[in-house]
């Protein structure tokens, strides 16, 4: 019997019991599907995380501030944002430390309608580190400093003001309940997004003006950058220790605040448990420590498709078993016209195998629709890879082997006569 | 002339739960190529069980059945099956027809079984159906038959492998008397061009045809003519 042979007796022996062979291809194609959805699914939206975070820069570190986790509000004197970007710049390993501030207001887009504006507080240094330039006019000046100016993302500046030239135009914002004029000096290249930040669709303004205007002086995030990807650690722990002398001066009249963190396991203010004041962190961890939760993900929804791919399988068992009873009359009759054992465990385990690798091929297609949909939805890309294929594949022909062997085993051990008289 | 089988001291016991039921009780039996043999007795006395040994169905509990000179009963199950492929070809009242298959596949059915090519297996089936006067009813399944065509399909099929030895139990016993007597034709026919027969029957009709006639009750042959 050759291959195309046994295909053949297979196909027409699970042709005649189409209702049952659906069932049990279905339990495979689920199966299949669900383990090759998540893993394009899981693969396509780590790409585009992790495409974010590498955007950034292996050299950056974000610093983020709490000091009202510590001070009482009006005593952060010692905190202005350009005081403590220049103490972070002045650190041996660090190349440049940038404030951003950011608050949501609102633009007069007509007469009587307004748009939301996403306004980001910054510092010139913010071109050079993130190597974002303008396309027309300027970015912020040093000379700016507390004056009405705005500089806008590409995408904000043609929703706003459409094509055409937009520097010297004006801009009516309310930004924490006060009308302001800002004047346009500048529209900036499009960038698309950079680590969490879309900066095509953000408007960039002195952060000395957004100071004045909250009246709030404890300036949040500060994006940093080591001198190179080799000095990341000792800038986060220079950083780190600017900030712990900064917090100790702050101590003595916070005397209270600095005790309870002190207490912690610990003791100092590095750990990153709830109540410290602030937080370093590079670039580089985050990208390790998204990693490891990928893998993690990728391992429990994993591990879940792969139990309903057992489940299949123990179906596809169930239904040969069956099978191997219903058709105990044709096997007899096989082996009383020179069947071999090996010939009916072949017929019956390539059966098996044939449900399962049918199951694969449609459980694949199906997997990677619903990947594609779910690409769609969450708005990453769609990763044609070729692990879910391989993976497919071989479970699937596992999986008809393992859970056919049996039932094979047990209908060419059957007696040919008893066999014969089995109605 | 030549023993086709030999049956020598042959017993078989059936296992029943704690009890040994035995069909057959010692039997000696010789069977000549070319001969017409009619195995008769009453029901219970172990004809099938005979018949069964005889074709490689079963393996004796103690003595020897030999075909062809060679020694059976101690054959391993696939090297039997490799036998019965080639050597024997099964008729039974049932048909033991595939019931979802055409004539020509359960035909071809032992052919398949024996490795021959596809296009060669065709053609035998063929012809195999042509001797038994159904090469028009090749497409059509068993349920599309009358019990006359099915019986001529199964012996269509006995003699795909063209096998010396040809065993029958109880061929016409499905079957009204003409039909029966038609089937006996066939048979008549196959040994006249050489195939040896063993037929068990009830019918005296059939038996009437035989060159030899073997008795068998409670596992015992009656009369010494066997061992012949
Ligand atoms: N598989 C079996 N298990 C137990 N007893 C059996 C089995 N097959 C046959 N027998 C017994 O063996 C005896 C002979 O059976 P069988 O050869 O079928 O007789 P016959 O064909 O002459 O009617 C009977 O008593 C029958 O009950
Ligand atoms: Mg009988």
């Amino acid at each position: 019997m050759g291959l195309g042979e046994r295909i053949f007796v297979g196909l027409s022996a699970l042709w005649t019991h189409k209702l049952r062979t659906g069932l049990s291809v279905l339990g495979v194609v689920i199966g299949v599907a669900a383990l090759v959805a998540i893993v394009s699914m899981i693969e396509g939206a780590t790409a585009a995380i992790s495409g974010q975070i590498v955007g950034l820069g292996a050299r950056t570190i974000t610093v983020n501030l709490y000091p009202t986790r510590v001070i009482q509000p009006g005593q952060g004197a010692g905190f202005l944002a350009e005081q403590i970007s220049d103490e972070l710049r002045s650190a041996a390993a660090v190349a440049e430390a940038v404030p951003i501030s950011t608050a949501s207001g609102e633009v007069q887009v007509g007469f009587n309608q307004t748009s939301p504006l996403r306004v980001v507080g910054t510092t010139p240094e913010y071109a050079w580190l993130f190597e974002f330039w303008p396309a027309e006019g300027r970015f912020l000046h040093p000379l700016d400093e507390g004056k009405p100016v705005v500089v806008l993302g590409a995408q904000l500046a043609t929703d706003l003001l459409g094509p055409g030239d937009h520097v010297g135009k004006d801009l009516v914002v309310n930004l924490q309940n006060e009308t302001l004029v800002l004047h346009v000096v500048g529209v900036m290249n499009p960038r698309g997004t950079v680590g969490t930040y879309d900066v095509d669709g953000q408007a960039y303004v002195p952060i000395s003006l957004l100071q004045e205007i909250s009246g709030n002086r404890y300036f949040s995030t500060y994006i940093v950058q080591a001198i190179g990807e080799g000095q990341v650690d000792e800038a986060v722990s220079q950083i780190e220790a600017i900030l712990d002398q900064k917090f100790a001066a702050l101590s003595q009249t916070t005397n209270t605040a600095m005790r309870a963190i002190a207490a912690m396991p610990g003791g100092a203010a590095r750990t990153t448990t709830q109540i410290v004041p602030y937080t370093v962190q590079a670039q580089r961890e985050l990208i390790q420590a998204f990693e490891e939760s990928t893998r993690t993900m990728m391992l429990i929804l994993g591990g879940i498709a792969a139990i309903s791919l057992l489940v299949g399988g123990i179906g596809i068992m169930n239904i040969m078993l069956v099978a191997v009873v219903e058709r105990t009359r044709e096997v007899g009759i096989r082996m009383a016209t020179g069947a071999r054992p090996g010939d009916i465990l072949g017929q019956f385990l390539f059966e098996a195998v044939l449900v399962c690798v049918v199951g694969g091929v449609l459980g694949l297609v199906v997997g990677w629709l619903a990947g594609a949909v779910g690409a769609r939805i969450g708005e990453w890309p769609f990763v044609f890879s070729p692990l879910p294929p391989v993976i497919a594949f071989a479970f699937s022909l596992l999986i008809g082997v393992v859970f056919g062997i049996y039932p094979a085993i047990r209908a060419s051990h059957l007696d040919p006569v008893e066999a014969l008289r089995h109605e | 002339m030549e023993d086709l089988v030999r049956v020598e001291g042959v017993t078989k016991a059936y296992r029943l739960g704690e009890i040994d039921v035995w069909a057959l009780r010692g039997v000696d039996l010789a069977i000549h190529q070319g001969e017409f043999v009619a195995l008769t007795g009453p029901s219970g006395s172990g004809k099938s069980t005979l018949l069964h040994l005889m074709g490689g169905l079963h393996r004796p509990t103690a003595g020897r059945v030999l075909l062809e000179g060679k020694d059976i009963s101690c054959l391993s199950r696939g090297e039997l099956a490799r036998l019965r492929g080639r050597k024997v070809g099964f008729v039974f009242q049932q048909f033991h027809l595939l019931p979802r298959a055409s004539a020509l596949a359960n035909v071809e059915l032992p052919l398949m079984y024996a490795g021959i090519p596809r296009k060669t297996r065709r053609e035998r089936a063929l012809a195999c159906l042509d001797r038994v006067g159904l090469a028009l009813r090749a497409r059509h399944r068993p349920g599309q038959l009358s019990g006359g065509e099915c019986q001529r399909v199964a012996i269509a099929r006995a003699l795909a492998c063209d096998p010396p030895l040809l065993l029958a139990d109880e061929p016409t016993g499905s079957l009204d008397t003409r039909t029966g007597r038609e089937i006996l034709g066939i048979f008549r026919v196959l040994v006249a061009g050489g195939k040896t027969v063993v037929v068990v029957t009830h019918e005296p009709y059939v038996a009437s045809f035989a060159a030899q006639q073997v008795r068998l009750l409670d596992g015992r042959l009656e009369d010494g003519d066997g061992t012949g």
